[in-house]
């Protein structure tokens, strides 16, 4: 199956920043994947490039196996930072535009409007637009050529949290039809819930790249509490297989290697008379691996 | 074939702006070509020698050598061509401010593709000028030229071509500013000076060359309306009169055209949007 999107040493500098440095990314049919960084990171500048928006990079990209070009852009439905639209044109006016370039029939319009939920106000000037709206507009804009690919560029931001639970349910309608999906955001528990792959970029590197399943399975951390915790965490030390022992309020937080569990702290503990009031296993939140990996 | 030029007529028709300035441009372009033998006449009713200015207005709305003169008034110094060339100015400025010349290539056009719809575009306001051109003319001289066979009508119409050729340079001229300054207001002023600074260096080029300097070129084309009755009459007036296109005249202003959509091609093709 040719990927999707194939990235390879892509780097782009402007004047004295390097954006992008030695990028490689390989997105598949039918992946949910997530562009996860923080604020000035290269997201938007890696997706700008592979759309022809941001130009000279060295390295290079194919979409759908072959050379990048417009015509393979009438396949992509992509909205890059805030939407930018013909502020005295309606929507309905702005989409048949959008619609004629990608040589794709009008007919889709009316539909992709009630989909973002923007209907209502189909036949009114953009300028009139709030924030939110515009975002949906140019979500719109991006389904209404009937895509293979859909790329989001923070697709919530602006949103209030209705806003932001509609786009979430939307992109997960969308992701359940077949739709590859290429989402770029910093917010950690977005795409988490969205996202079935994700790659996490900071200062233009990729650190990390993956399934979400994948990231989420790195080191699990076991919460254990009794009566006497300096006794408890004495009893602890030996124990081959913790890579870290935390305290947080009255419970220990411990890092542990991905093979052990908690009945093997259990057994042990017993063994040595210690007797647990607490202990559960917590499933490592794709924020605490952000965070963490964004320090090292 | 026309997918691009309906693209940007999308973008044009409900534009407010586009409007009133055809409107506007139109409106100007007959009154100063009908103003011509309403003056004349007026002249002529407070000038003792009527005769002399009816010969006049015979001879400069006469069939064949109307087209020249028509297109000379058309056409003078960039008084009348410059709302078009606001226009231009203004769509292509806007695709920068509104930046949706950015959307526009995220959704599948190419650089090349879009500036080609905006040559379209200029191509067809230089045609609705050509023809507003042709229509007055016509008018005027079936009323006015006492010679109304149908080979004088027709023939020297290839004035209209110059025409077209002029004013069609002068747009991709008012092209490439919008594309280089990006912001309409400024650029509308570059547009401005460079009519008062052309002549200006045309001062202090050798006369040789100063029809290679391209508003010159672009004016050059078609220089002077034609007054045979002077050549004939009046030889202490001495005045130059054009009888026909010079190809070089023409060529150089083909090469502008050429030069000027160039430039504005390649700035485009390698520029982060």
């Amino acid at each position: 199956m040719t990927p999707v999107l194939q990235i390879s040493n892509l780097t782009k500098t402007f004047g004295r920043l390097k954006a992008v440095d030695d990028l490689n990314l390989l997105v598949e049919k039918g992946n949910v994947f997530g562009l996860l960084g923080p604020n000035g990171s290269g997201k938007t500048t890696t997706l700008g490039i592979v759309l022809d928006i941001i130009k000279t990079p060295t390295g290079s990209y194919l979409w759908f196996g072959e050379e990048p070009s417009h015509i393979s852009r009438k396949r992509i439905g992509a909205t890059l930072e805030t939407p930018f639209f013909y502020p005295y044109l309606s929507a309905v006016n702005n989409l048949r535009i959008v619609a004629r370039i990608k040589e794709k029939p009008f007919k889709r319009i009316e539909n992709v409007l009630k989909i973002v939920d923007l209907h209502h106000r189909m036949d009114d000037k953009f300028r009139t637009y709030s924030l939110g709206m515009k975002q949906r507009l140019a979500i719109a804009a991006a389904l209404v050529g009937d895509p293979e690919v859909l790329i989001l560029d923070e697709p919530t931001n602006g949103l209030d949290p209705l806003g932001i639970a509609e786009i979430r349910n939307l992109v997960n309608r969308i992701a359940n039809e077949g739709l590859t999906i290429i989402l770029a955001s910093h917010m950690l528990d977005e795409v988490q819930k969205m996202c079935s792959h994700v790659a996490v970029l900071r200062t233009g590197r990729i650190l990390f790249s993956g399934s979400v399943a994948e990231a989420l399975n790195e080191n699990d951390i076991i919460e254990v509490s009794s009566n006497n915790l300096e006794l408890l965490s004495l009893g602890l030390k030996n124990f081959d297989g913790i890579i870290e022992i935390r305290k947080e309020g009255n419970l220990l937080v411990l890092k542990v290697k991905n093979e052990i569990k908690p009945t093997d702290i259990n057994e042990f503990l017993i063994e040595k008379g210690i007797v647990l009031s607490h202990l559960s296993l917590r499933k490592k939140t794709l924020e605490q691996q952000f965070i963490e990996v964004l320090q090292a | 074939m026309f997918r691009l030029l309906n693209i940007e007529w999308e973008k044009l028709r409900t534009y407010r702006a586009f409007w009133v300035m055809v409107i506007l441009y139109v409106f100007v372009l007959f009154s100063m070509i009908f103003a011509v033998p309403a003056l004349l006449d007026y002249i002529a009713e407070h000038a003792k020698e009527n005769l002399a200015l009816k010969a006049f207005k015979a001879i400069v709305f006469n069939f064949p050598d109307i087209w020249q003169n028509i297109t000379f008034v058309a056409s003078m110094r960039g008084f009348i061509k410059i709302f078009l060339a606001i226009l231009v100015v203004i769509f292509i400025t806007n695709e920068f401010s509104f930046l949706t010349v950015r959307t526009n290539i995220l959704n599948g056009m190419s650089r090349g593709e879009f500036v080609a719809g905006k040559l379209q575009v200029i191509f067809f306001l230089t045609l609705l000028s050509t023809l507003a051109v042709f229509l007055a003319g016509l008018y005027l001289g079936l009323t006015q030229s006492p010679v109304r066979s149908l080979s004088s009508v027709f023939s020297k119409m290839h004035y209209l071509l110059a025409y077209f050729l002029e004013v069609f340079t002068y747009l991709t001229f008012a092209l490439l500013i919008g594309v280089l300054i990006r912001k309409t207001g400024f650029s509308v002023i570059v547009l401005l000076l460079y009519l008062i600074i052309e002549p200006i260096i045309q001062y202090y080029v050798p006369e040789d060359y100063d029809k290679y300097l391209p508003l010159n070129a672009m004016n050059h084309v078609i220089w002077s309306p034609n007054t045979s009755l002077i050549k004939v009459k009046t030889p202490e007036f001495n005045m130059d009169f054009q009888e026909f296109i010079s190809w070089a005249d023409a060529g150089v202003c083909m090469l502008y055209a050429g030069l000027f959509t160039g430039l504005v091609y390649l700035y485009l093709r390698k520029k982060d949007l």
